[in-house]
Order: C-alpha cells, then sequence, then structure tokens
C-alpha cells in the first residue's frame, strides 16, 4: 500500500474523528454535569450548517457569516435551555430521551418551516479552496486539513477552559458533586445554561464547518449523534478524555475499515464488517470493561 | 339511535344508487405520498407534478369534477399500509394513486388485491412486481427500478471505461441500481462496494476509488448523501478528472441548488428529464418553471404521467370508475400523451419505454439542466416480464 494513500486516510480518520468529538463533548458533559440524555444534539449541528448557509448568502464575508451563525446558536441554546430542558434535570433519564427526541423533531420540522424542503447550498471560503500534495499523485482538499485543525483548537480552547478558568472549576465541580456547589452558592442554573450553550456551539462548530461538505437539510445531524453516542459509550459515560480517546478511535476504526476489510475479507462479508466496525468497536470495549475505557467505576 | 339507524340507510341507498353503470356526480381520488420522512423531497416534486397536472385539466378526471383525499406514506411500509386501508374502508376512493419509495408499493399490494382496488404507481418498481408476482390492480407508470439504469453497462464501455468502480447505498434499490448498471459491461469491475444508509461523509471511500486506478466510476446515492458525494468528489479533486456515472437519481433539479457547479458533466441515465421535445412536455415544462421556478425533476413528470394516465382511462369508461374491468382495460391502453413521448404498457402492467443517457450541463445564465447525450435503450421493456403469469 502506497505511503501516500496511508497518509491521506489518517488524515481522513482524523477528520471524522475530531467532528465526533466536538459532537461528543456536548453529550458527554451534558451526562456529566447536568445528569441530561440529550437527544436534541444533533439538531445543534444542524442549526449551525443551516445558519451558516443562511448568513453566508447575505453576506461575502465569511468571517462575518461565520459570527452571525455563532452567536444565532448560542441565542437559540439559551432560550431552548431556559424554556425547555432546564425542566428536564429533575426528571428521569425516560422522560429526557422522550422530550429531546420530541425538540429534535420539532427542530427538524422548523428548518423545513423555514427553509424548504430542499437542501441548502453552502459554499466554501474561498481562502480554503484549495489542495496540499501529498506523494505524487494525491491532492488533498486544505478544507479538510482546516476542519481537523479548528476541531482541534477548539478542543485545546474546551481543556484551557475547564482547567484553567473559574467556570471551567465549577462546571468540573458540578460533574463531581452537583449539590455541593449549589450549597456553596454557585448559581447552578446559570452554570447548566452556560454548559448547554458551550455544547451547543461545539456541536454547531461541526455544522458549520461540514456545511460545505454534506447536505445541509432536515435531520442532517441525526447519523452523526448516533456516532457520537458509539463515541460516549466506548469512551465512558461523563469522561472527557473518554470522549477525546475514543472520538479518534472511532474515526481511525470507521476509516481504514472501509480501507482494508474488503481487500482482506472479500467484497460482501469486507463491506458488512466494515460498515458494522464502529459497533463491533463498541461491542468489544462494553465486553471488557462495561463502564467504557474511562468510565468510573 | 333511529337518526343514526336513518342515516346509515340513507347512506346504504345512496351506496347502491352509484354502484349502477351510471356517471358518477364525482371522483373520489387517494394520493398517497412520502411527505413525511426520509424521501420527503422526492416525495413533495412528485406533489408539484400532481398539481400542474389538476392545474391542466381544471380539476377533473376524464371531464368530471374529482375529490382528493391525501395520505401520507411517511416512506414507511406500516403507514403505507394503514393509509391504504383508511382511503379504502373509511374514505371510500374510487383508485388510489401515488407511493414513492419501493418498500412502499411491496406492502400496498395486499390491500388493493383483497379490495380489488385499482392503484397507479408514480414511482420505481421494485423487481418481484414485474416479475412472478405481478399484479392485476398495480399499474406502475413510471419505471421498473433496473430500467433507469438500462444502457448504462454498454454506454460506460463505449465511453471508454476499462476498470470500473461500483459504490452505493445499501439497501434494495442501491444493490438493484448497481448491478443493473453492471448488465452490458465488458470490462474490468474493481470493486463494487455498498455504504450504510447514515454514512455522509464519503473521503475514504474517495481515496480508495483513487488509489484503485479505476477509470469509472458509478455511485448510486439520491437524496442528501448524493449531494454529498457529488461535493465531496470534487472536493477531493476528482471531478473531471475520473468520469462519474449514475442514474437520474444522483444528480437532478432538486438537487441542483446544493450542488451547484460541482454536478457538472456527471453522465447518467434517465426515462424522463425537463429537456424531452414533445409537445406535452413542452406545455408540463413551461407551466412548471412560472409555478416553480425550476425544472421539473423526473418524480414530477412521472406524477404529471400518472394524473394523465387516469384522466385517459376515466374519459374511456365515461366515469364509471366503479366497473373495475372496463378501467382495467382502459388503463392498460395508456392511451394519453406522455410527457416521455413514446409509452406503453407491457402485459405486467410495467412500461415499455426508452432510456436516455444525460449530462449536467449549463446553460448560458449558469442555471444547471440535464442535456440528452443519445438514446441509451430504445423502446425497452423491463427485464422481469417473461416472469409474469399475466398475458
Amino acid at each position: 500500500m502506497a505511503l501516500g494513500l496511508l497518509i491521506e486516510q489518517t488524515f481522513n480518520g482524523l477528520q471524522l474523528g475530531m467532528i465526533l468529538f466536538l459532537m461528543a463533548i456536548g453529550v458527554t458533559l451534558a451526562f456529566g454535569v447536568m445528569n441530561l440524555i440529550n437527544l436534541a444534539h444533533g439538531s445543534m449541528l444542524m442549526l449551525g450548517a443551516y445558519f451558516i448557509a443562511a448568513a453566508s448568502a447575505k453576506t461575502p464575508s465569511y468571517l462575518i457569516a461565520f459570527v452571525v451563525a455563532m452567536a444565532g446558536i448560542a441565542l437559540v441554546a439559551a432560550l431552548l435551555e431556559v424554556t425547555l430542558i432546564r425542566p428536564l434535570y429533575a426528571r428521569g433519564h425516560l422522560d429526557q430521551v422522550l422530550a429531546t427526541f420530541g425538540i429534535s423533531i420539532a427542530l427538524n420540522e422548523l428548518v423545513i418551516w423555514i427553509w424548504g424542503r430542499e437542501a441548502m447550498f453552502v459554499s466554501l471560503p474561498e481562502a480554503l479552496d484549495g489542495f496540499v500534495q501529498i506523494g505524487s499523485n494525491i491532492q488533498y482538499p486544505v478544507y479538510r486539513l482546516a476542519i481537523t485543525s479548528v476541531a482541534i483548537l477548539a478542543g485545546l480552547a474546551l481543556f484551557a477552559l475547564l482547567s484553567r478558568t473559574r467556570l471551567g472549576m465549577r462546571i468540573r465541580a458540578g460533574a463531581e458533586k452537583g449539590e455541593m456547589i449549589g450549597a456553596l452558592g454557585v448559581n447552578v442554573r446559570a452554570l447548566f445554561t452556560a454548559v448547554f450553550v458551550i455544547s451547543a456551539m461545539l456541536a454547531a462548530l461541526g455544522g458549520v464547518m461540514l456545511g460545505p461538505l454534506l447536505a445541509v437539510q432536515s435531520g442532517m445531524g441525526d447519523p452523526l449523534l448516533i456516532l457520537a453516542l458509539a463515541v460516549v459509550v466506548i469512551g465512558g459515560i461523563g469522561s472527557l478524555k473518554g470522549a477525546l480517546v475514543a472520538s479518534l478511535l472511532v474515526g481511525l476504526t470507521d476509516t481504514f475499515g472501509r480501507m482494508v476489510f474488503p481487500d482482506l475479507l472479500g467484497q460482501l462479508v469486507g463491506n458488512i464488517v466494515a460498515n458494522a466496525s464502529v459497533y463491533i468497536l463498541m461491542a468489544l470495549v462494553i465486553a471488557i470493561r462495561p463502564t467504557g475505557l474511562f468510565g468510573k467505576r | 339511535m333511529i337518526r343514526t339507524t336513518l342515516a346509515a340507510i340513507a347512506a346504504t341507498c345512496l351506496a347502491f344508487g352509484s354502484a349502477g353503470a351510471y356517471a358518477q356526480q364525482k371522483i373520489k381520488l387517494g394520493l398517497i405520498l412520502g411527505l413525511s420522512g426520509p424521501l420527503n423531497v422526492v416525495g413533495a416534486e412528485q406533489k408539484r407534478g400532481f398539481d400542474i397536472a389538476m392545474d391542466h385539466l381544471g380539476g377533473k378526471l376524464g371531464g368530471i369534477p374529482v375529490e382528493i383525499v391525501q395520505a401520507d406514506s411517511k416512506a414507511n411500509p406500516s403507514a403505507t399500509v394503514q393509509e391504504f386501508s383508511r382511503l379504502i374502508e373509511k374514505d371510500k376512493v374510487d383508485l388510489i394513486t401515488g407511493l414513492t419509495a419501493s418498500n412502499e408499493i411491496i406492502a400496498a399490494m395486499k390491500p388493493i388485491t383483497d379490495a380489488k382496488m385499482i392503484f397507479v404507481g408514480m414511482n420505481g418498481g421494485p423487481a418481484p412486481l414485474a416479475g412472478e408476482q405481478c399484479n392485476p390492480y398495480y399499474f406502475n407508470v413510471s419505471f421498473q427500478n433496473a430500467q433507469l439504469t438500462a444502457g448504462m453497462g454498454s454506454y460506460m464501455v463505449n465511453a471508454g471505461v476499462k476498470k470500473l468502480y461500483l459504490i452505493g447505498m445499501d439497501y434494495e434499490a442501491g444493490h438493484e441500481h448497481t448491478h443493473a448498471a453492471r448488465k452490458g459491461y465488458s470490462g474490468d469491475v474493481v470493486a463494487h462496494t455498498f455504504t450504510p444508509l447514515s454514512q455522509v461523509d464519503f473521503a475514504a471511500d474517495i481515496a480508495k476509488i483513487r488509489a484503485s486506478g479505476a477509470d469509472g466510476v458509478f455511485a448510486f446515492y439520491p437524496g442528501g448523501p448524493g449531494i454529498a458525494f457529488v461535493r465531496q468528489w470534487n472536493q477531493a479533486g476528482l471531478g473531471g478528472k475520473i468520469p462519474l456515472f449514475s442514474n437520474i437519481a444522483l444528480s437532478e433539479p432538486t438537487v441542483f441548488q446544493a450542488q451547484g457547479k460541482t454536478a457538472m458533466g456527471i453522465q447518467m441515465s434517465a426515462v424522463y428529464f425537463a429537456a424531452m421535445d414533445n409537445p406535452a412536455n413542452r406545455k408540463f415544462v413551461a407551466d412548471f418553471r412560472v409555478k416553480f421556478g425550476r425544472d421539473p425533476a423526473s418524480y414530477a413528470g412521472l406524477a404529471y404521467d400518472a394524473i394523465m394516465l387516469i384522466d385517459s382511462a376515466v374519459r374511456a369508461v365515461k366515469g364509471d370508475v366503479k366497473n373495475t374491468e372496463a378501467l382495467r382495460a382502459a388503463l392498460k391502453k395508456a392511451d394519453f400523451q406522455s410527457v416521455r413521448g413514446d409509452f406503453r404498457f407491457n402485459t405486467n402492467q410495467q412500461p415499455i419505454q426508452s432510456t436516455y443517457a444525460v449530462v449536467v450541463d449549463a446553460r448560458p445564465d449558469n442555471s444547471l439542466y440535464l442535456k440528452e447525450v443519445k438514446v441509451a435503450a430504445k423502446n425497452a421493456p423491463d427485464d422481469f416480464v417473461a416472469k409474469c403469469p399475466m398475458k
């Protein structure tokens, strides 16, 4: 196998992994801090893509469109948290699953209502519309490298926020002993809103960046949410470190599975194994460590 | 109690009254489409074609006013069965048309057979219903699934493809269409692979295609995944380097806006495209453009044909739609002006029609359209008709 292809597929795997990481952070933070199972998280990615499509249709500057889209998501997420999500914290997980699933259906219909059923167009930012030469015959899109880099930066920013700031300290404390920080006078309500908004913005960042690659249409975040849930289970529910490791593991497994298994096992069986590789990995991890790679207890 | 009894008697009288050989005052047409669910873009386009047809007919079928009872099949077989039962038993429609997904059509066969209810299908029909399970009450006015890709194998050979890579979505239609593309193809096949329905990023597969040394790719991806595949194909720098083949599902007017220029040069097979030059189609396309501001996709053209077919049959039986056998005979004649030009039914009530090779091209104003390259298969039947017991 050519070295060029190996490098190219590694880039592809890392990119998929980092997008999943942006999604998985939100799922795992919501569970760790608020004890909330949030199936509406895929809709945040979708809204990010719709917002950048709508904003970039209005302004030629990608930067302005980007800021408008992210601000829009922050606003929507804050409204959603205060009105619909907040009452769910005190409820059981089944209620949360039903309610957040309902919210995602409602948001899927809402975008059809506003923007129509047909997919929207998002153009690439011009500066990133080029290729990097790998080896002799492979041109790798700059845009995909940019996605990976931005996702890594976003991840680093989040770790800095959690480990170096007061807000981060409170979030970590909330994840450990929720009742205690309330008793110590921290405004838990505002803290939860902040966590929800940060999570939504990270998912939306994924959507903003995927807009030019995927079909921007109703329900586009749902398949990625399913993979992100697999990531969270593999990494250990509630663990950020687990989410990072599992995201990269899933991204690389999926990409290299697709490349290797059909050659190894023949087209038919190889295809089936390649398509199921992430879930086979998940089953193996659960069998050996039921709480996931970095899960507690 | 007395009132309901009287109402029941009155209703019974009415029912018997209209069951006679008299022309009806009004026809009840059931229209069932996948308006919600994963194929809602297709369902909505079918509805647009239907609306233009009803406009052209002045809201009448065979000159008789129509009451339309609408239903949503949700691209879901069990919802389809429920809605068919409702249309037949509760709404008491005279005949039904529509449906979007192949698995819905299979699910609809039991209710229509039990009730002897005629159903005119507007979208691709699965192989079993053209072959051994052909059904006297099912008329498929659109295409048999494999028919949509007929002639692509030899077309790719003529285009100089020697090493073909086939890739498609891992479900019924993905398998049927990619296998149909291999019929008549004589070169090497370097891979024939399927990706899960939920996959949206094809970077890994595209890298593999490039590394395989293929000089032609046949890809079956309808709707959203089709948009993603085509855009990523171009972003990987393969657009214009390796020719991309498909059938009409990959790129047509419903996705042109989202694919933009990246769709240029894709070569596909089609049974209908907006640039077909015949009087019925010129009228249909002109009015569609006025109302919706773009070319109709094939789903709209085929829905339009379904209504025109029903109109011709209702006219032939002079509105006596309760006479199912007479209505069937009239439908079978297909005595209407199809937007596809030549059209007739085979003994299995599936179309005999031409398949064309088309390419995505741009007009001087930069809008995309489908340009005819050549006829890929002339007035061809489907591959399964010999297995159908109906003669």
